[in-house]
């Protein structure tokens, strides 16, 4: 592995607000107006929240930890062989969940709304061929394009929300509270879901690559709010603007920057959403990319990850086109097996590690308090 | 049949560009897990190229996550979505 690859906290912020925002960006307001309705600005909030708590727990799993990335947790955790395993598990489920899952999101996008006629295949295979270039050269390379890109990303989605003001009618919002509790929570879930439980695996890939340790829990935290932020404000404009109608779409930020018309003149701009899009979803694609690059690498006792990257990239474009066979399909196993997965991977994993984790330490504790009185006793 | 030969000089090229550019860094072991991932996703490619028909894992992994996922649809009282 090269230890020499290094990138700033203020790089890990805006590689965490990308990781975010992701995909959630297009598609994200059309799920939560479907089970929440007009309420589905509270339920963002509530997503917002539990992220906060959740990524504040990945942050106590980094502290008991210091220094170690997720691979080299488990074994210390678990022992070699069962933290082998749990390693393994997580890598390759990752893996083979979510990049080729993004470069079909990808390729679906563009089939259905801009280039009708151009076979997904070789979007899938321009996308995949980029994510190999960039995980090829090195997470400092990213991080670098990730500065170089954000503020264009910014600027567009500032604009962007912006010219919709004029659109917004505040009725749209009522009632509220419409919805109990759990409904605005299971909401939420999908949320967290893409955005929060799996920005654990970017632990994977910055764990010791961070040049400013100390700035980088709040920096991975801020990025992870300051992206929630910005998809709280897509999902509240496209309440305002669209309302419950936000739900019949498959894209509906693509149709609310259709909608823009300011005297006639700026009008049509539904490209710059796309160029968002792109943006977003490839650094969701890279991050993942990179992490299960490195993980299968640290499972696998090899010192150049680097080897690893243009075999595994062309198994993602092979998953990408063929593990949906439809949209109706892609849409089950958005549920039934990712929500699943990042529970496992964002809640239940790093729980019990923390728990084996305190458990462990106590012993020691424990241990050195009876050793200490005879080590004294021999002294 | 074309695409599946395409694929198969593809893969070729890049295990020559790789191993090329890797010189002697690159030891038995990682020789042998290049060949190996890579056979495995030039090979698929290949019989999806040829119209050989292949089990998708995703079948699985839906089989696998799915009582989980029914748990939480109970427990958020969702059923039905």
């Amino acid at each position: 592995m090269n230890q020499e690859e290094k990138i700033s906290s203020y790089q890990l912020l805006l590689l965490a607000t990308f990781f975010t925002v992701g995909s959630s960006i297009l598609e994200l307001p059309s799920t939560l107006v479907t089970i929440a309705e007009q309420d589905a600005w509270i339920a963002m909030l509530l997503g917002i929240a539990i992220s906060a708590i959740m990524v504040g727990l990945y942050l106590l799993l980094i502290r008991q930890y210091p220094g170690k990335n997720l691979h080299q947790i488990n074994e210390a955790v678990f022992g070699r062989k069962i933290g082998g395993i749990v390693s393994f598990y997580l890598t390759a489920m990752t893996f083979f969940l979510g990049p080729p899952t993004v470069i079909y999101y990808l390729g679906r996008f563009l089939s259905i709304q801009i280039m009708v006629e151009t076979p997904a295949s070789s979007t899938h295979l321009l996308y995949g061929l980029l994510a190999i270039f960039a995980v090829a050269l090195g997470i400092e390379v990213i991080a670098r394009v990730a500065e170089i890109l954000f503020p264009i990303f910014f600027i567009l989605y500032l604009g962007l929300m912006l010219l919709l003001i004029p659109l917004v009618e505040f009725e749209r919002l009522q009632p509220v509270f419409e919805h109990d509790f759990k409904t605005l929570l299971w909401a939420s879930i999908f949320y967290v879901q893409f955005s929060c439980f799996p920005i654990i695996i970017m632990l994977t890939s910055f764990q010791g690559k961070v040049t400013q340790q100390k700035k980088a829990p709040k920096a991975f935290f801020l990025g992870n709010f300051f992206g929630g932020s910005i998809l709280f404000i897509t999902t509240l404009i496209s309440v305002l603007v669209l309302g419950k109608l936000t739900a019949l779409f498959n894209f509906p930020s693509y149709v609310l920057a259709q909608k823009i018309n300011v005297g006639d003149f700026i009008q049509r701009i539904e490209m710059v959403i796309t160029v968002m899009w792109f943006i977003t979803l490839f650094f969701k694609l890279v991050l993942y990319f990179d992490s299960a690059v490195v993980g299968f690498a640290e499972i696998l006792k090899i010192k150049n990850h680097r080897f690893l990257v243009v075999p595994l990239g062309i198994l993602i474009i092979y998953f990408s086109l063929t593990n949906f066979p439809n949209d109706v399909y892609q849409l089950n196993q958005d549920k039934t097996t990712w929500i699943p997965h990042s529970f496992f991977l964002g809640v239940l994993y790093p729980i019990v590690v923390l728990i084996i984790g305190f458990v462990q330490g106590k012993l020691k504790e424990k241990r050195k308090g009876i050793h200490r009185p005879s080590e004294s006793k021999g002294g | 049949m074309i695409a599946a030969i395409f694929i198969f000089l593809s893969g070729v090229l890049v295990t020559w560009i790789e191993f090329r550019r890797a010189g002697r860094q690159i030891n038995r072991k990682e020789q042998i897990l290049f060949l190996f991932i890579l056979g495995i996703g030039i090979g698929l490619s290949m019989l999806k190229a040829i119209g050989v028909p292949i089990p998708n894992p995703m079948d699985f992994a839906i089989a696998f996550y799915h009582p989980f996922y029914d748990l939480l649809i109970e427990f958020f009282g969702q059923k039905g979505s």
